[in-house]
C-alpha cells in the first residue's frame, strides 16, 4: 500500500513539473523546439533580450503588478481591519470580496469590456487595473484576515489605554506585528497580477503585458524565446510565493 | 467627604438579545480601592471595559474625575489598564513595553528614562528591562505589566483579574503587593475578580454582581456579616442556607419551621408574613456543637458525616434529619469532637445569628459561586 502511495506521489510529481522541466530544458537548447537535443546555449536568451516586444510587454507587466500589489496591500489592510468588527451584514461584505475569485475570468473580462466600451472608456494598459485588483483583493484579504491573530485586538486595547491614538497604534502596534502578513500580501498580490491573463486581455487593447504578449504569439507559432521567458517568470513566481509562504507561515 | 473618582449611572449593555449589564449605579471614592466581584458571565469585565471606553454602553453614563466621558475616546481618559493575559507588546523589550504610554504623552526622553527605571524599581523588576515579554515568567510579566499601567499615573487603574493565570502561590503574594501599591501611590482601583478571598483581601469596597445587576454592595465586613440575598449568600461559601416557612411570631422572635424542628430569627423592620417560605443563612462558624450548642436558642440534632482537619480549622459536615447537609467551621485548638462518625449531635446558634432571607431570587441553593 506504501509503495502504491510513493508510486502514486511520484507520477502525480512529474505530472505537474515535468510540462516545465521541458520547457527550461528546451530553453536551453541551442536547436530550439526540436528534438534531439543540440547543444547548451543561451542563445534564446540573448533573442528573448533583443526582442523590443517581449521586453516591453514585460516593462508593462512589472508596472501593472507594482501598482495593483500597492493598492490590493492597502485596501486589504483595511477591510480585514474592518472585518474583524462585529457588524450588520459583515458576512455580506466578506462575501461580495470573495467572489471575485469564483466569478469565471473570461466572463469578468468580456463584462467589463462591454462595460468599458459603454462608459466610452479607452482601452489601455491602466484601463486593466481595477480588474487585476479585484482579482488579487480576495487573496490579500484572507492572508490579512489570517493575520489578524486575535491577540493583536488585546494589543490594541492595551494600547489605547495607556494613551495611543489610532495612528500611533497603526504605527507602533500594527504595523510591527502584522509586517510579515503585509509583505507576504504585497508579494502575492504582485505575482497574481504579473501572471493574469484572461480578465484583462479585452482590456489591455495594444498595450499588451507579457501574458497577453505570450497568446498573441503563440497563436502564431511557439518560439524559443518564449521559452527563455517562460522559464524566468516560473524562477521569478516560485522565488516570490516561495517568500510569501515563508513571511505568512513563519509566526505558526 | 471623600470625593466621587468614577461615577457610574443607569448603565446597561445589550448584545442583541442578551443584556449583560443591567441598569447598574454605583459611586468609586477617590483613591479607594473597589473590587468588581462576581462569577463568570456576571457582567462585570464589561463595566470595567465601559469604564476605560473600549465598549460603548447601550444606555447610561461615566464619569470619571467628574467628567462625563461619553464622548471621550479611550487614549483622552485619566485611565490604564492591566488585562488578564498581561497584553504585553511581544515586540518590545520590557522597558519599552512601560515607556509606552509616556511616549504616547509626548514626555521628554530623560524625563521618560527616570519614571521608568522609578516603577521598575517598585515593583522589582529593573535587572529585567532589556529582556522580551517571552522570556520573562508569568508572575515578571505581570509585574511589568503593572508597571506599564502605573508608570502613566492614571486617575484610575482598571484590573482585570490580573492574576487570574497564575499560580496560587504567587497570586497570594502578589495581593499583597498590589495591596502595597494602592497604599503608596493613593490611586484609585478597580479590580475585577470572580475570587471571593481576593476581594476580602484587597477591596475597600466590593459590589458583587450576579447576571449583569448588583446583588450587593458594601464594605467586605457588610458583605460577609449581612448577606442581603440567597445568591450573595451562597457566593461567601462558608454560609448555611436552610429553607425555612414562616410558623408566626414571638416577642422578639420570629418562628421557622425548618422541618426537623423550630428555629427562630430576629424580628425585621418589615416581617415576612405567616406560611412565606424563606431561607435562613448562618455562618458555618457561627454554629456550636454538643454541649456548647445546649445554650443556644436555636437546637437542632445532625448526625455528623464527615470531618476535615485543615490545619488551624476543622470543617465538620453534618446532616439533619431531612438530609440537609450543615457545615460547621472550629478553631482546631479549641477543643475537637469526638471523631464519632455517624452519631448524633446537638447543633445550636444564637439568635442574633439567624440571617432572614426575604427575597430569594431563586429557591435552590445557590452553587455557581466560586
Amino acid at each position: 500500500m506504501e509503495k502504491l502511495l510513493r508510486i502514486y506521489l511520484t507520477v502525480l510529481i512529474l505530472f505537474i513539473y515535468l510540462p516545465i522541466f521541458s520547457l527550461t530544458v528546451f530553453s536551453f537548447n541551442s536547436g530550439g523546439l526540436t528534438f534531439p537535443f543540440k547543444e547548451l546555449s543561451l542563445e534564446w536568451y540573448v533573442k528573448l533580450l533583443q526582442s523590443p516586444k517581449l521586453m516591453e510587454a514585460v516593462y508593462r507587466s512589472l508596472k501593472l503588478a507594482l501598482v495593483t500589489m500597492i493598492l490590493t496591500t492597502v485596501l486589504s489592510f483595511m477591510t480585514a481591519y474592518a472585518l474583524r468588527e462585529r457588524f450588520r451584514g459583515r458576512l455580506f461584505i466578506f462575501y461580495l470580496f470573495i467572489l471575485g475569485i469564483v466569478i469565471p475570468g473570461i466572463t469578468y473580462g468580456l463584462g467589463t469590456a462591454l462595460f468599458y466600451q459603454t462608459l466610452g472608456i479607452k482601452k489601455s494598459l491602466w484601463a486593466a487595473l481595477p480588474v487585476h485588483v479585484i482579482w488579487t483583493l480576495p487573496f490579500g484579504i484572507l492572508i490579512m484576515l489570517a493575520g489578524f491573530d486575535p491577540k493583536i485586538q488585546t494589543y490594541e486595547a492595551a494600547a489605547k489605554t495607556l494613551g495611543g491614538n489610532n495612528w500611533a497604534i497603526f504605527r507602533e502596534i500594527l504595523l510591527p506585528l502584522l509586517f510579515p502578513t503585509i509583505l507576504g500580501t504585497a508579494l502575492f498580490a504582485f505575482t497574481l497580477s504579473y501572471n493574469e491573463s484572461e480578465r484583462g486581455i479585452f482590456l489591455l487593447g495594444t498595450d499588451n503585458t507579457i501574458p497577453a504578449e505570450i497568446l498573441a504569439q503563440l497563436s502564431a507559432r511557439a518560439t524559443p524565446e518564449l521559452y527563455a521567458l517562460g522559464t524566468l517568470s516560473t524562477v521569478f513566481s516560485i522565488l516570490l510565493l516561495g517568500l510569501t509562504g515563508w513571511l505568512v507561515l513563519r509566526k505558526s | 467627604m471623600a470625593q466621587s473618582e468614577v461615577i457610574v449611572q443607569n448603565l446597561t449593555k445589550k448584545y442583541d438579545s442578551v443584556t449583560a449589564v443591567d441598569n447598574i449605579s454605583f459611586t468609586v471614592e477617590k483613591g479607594s480601592f473597589c473590587v468588581l466581584l462576581g462569577p463568570s458571565g456576571c457582567g462585570k469585565t464589561t463595566v470595567l471595559k465601559i469604564i476605560a471606553g473600549l465598549l460603548e454602553p447601550t444606555e447610561g453614563a461615566i464619569f470619571i474625575h467628574g467628567e462625563d466621558v461619553r464622548e471621550v475616546p479611550t487614549y483622552r481618559r485619566n485611565i490604564s489598564m492591566v488585562f488578564q493575559d498581561f497584553a504585553l507588546f511581544p515586540h518590545k523589550t520590557v522597558e519599552e513595553n512601560v515607556e509606552f504610554g509616556l511616549r504616547m504623552r509626548k514626555m521628554g526622553e530623560a524625563e521618560r528614562k527616570r519614571k521608568v527605571q522609578a516603577i521598575l524599581e517598585v515593583v522589582g523588576i529593573s535587572e529585567l528591562r532589556k529582556r522580551y515579554p517571552a522570556q520573562l515568567s508569568g508572575g515578571q510579566q505581570q509585574r511589568v505589566a503593572l508597571a506599564r499601567s502605573l508608570v502613566v499615573e492614571p486617575a484610575v487603574l482598571l484590573l482585570d483579574e490580573p492574576l487570574g493565570s497564575l499560580d496560587y502561590r504567587l497570586q497570594k503574594q502578589l495581593e499583597v503587593e498590589i495591596k502595597r501599591l494602592h497604599r503608596e501611590l493613593k490611586m484609585t482601583f478597580i479590580y475585577v475578580s470572580h475570587d471571593l478571598s481576593q476581594a476580602f483581601a484587597m477591596a475597600d469596597q466590593i459590589i458583587l454582581m450576579n447576571r449583569g445587576r448588583i446583588e450587593q454592595m458594601g464594605k467586605p465586613e457588610e458583605i460577609y456579616y449581612r448577606p442581603r440575598s440567597v445568591f450573595v449568600a451562597g457566593f461567601l461559601g462558608d454560609v448555611n442556607l436552610i429553607p425555612v416557612q414562616v410558623k408566626g411570631f414571638d416577642r422578639n422572635r420570629i418562628i421557622l419551621d425548618a422541618g426537623v424542628g423550630d428555629v427562630y430569627a430576629p424580628q425585621q423592620e418589615e416581617n415576612p408574613s405567616p406560611g412565606e417560605e424563606v431561607f435562613l443563612a448562618v455562618h458555618a462558624e457561627s454554629i456550636s456543637l454538643e454541649r456548647e450548642a445546649e445554650v443556644c436558642e436555636n437546637r437542632l440534632e445532625g448526625m455528623l458525616l464527615e470531618e476535615i482537619f485543615q490545619g488551624s480549622q476543622i470543617i465538620y459536615t453534618l446532616q439533619l434529619k431531612n438530609k440537609q447537609e450543615i457545615k460547621v467551621l472550629k478553631q482546631s485548638n479549641s477543643g475537637r469532637v469526638p471523631g464519632r462518625i455517624g452519631s448524633p449531635v446537638p447543633i445550636g446558634w444564637k439568635l442574633e445569628d439567624s440571617i432572614l432571607l426575604l427575597a430569594p431570587h431563586s429557591k435552590r441553593r445557590v452553587k455557581d459561586g466560586i
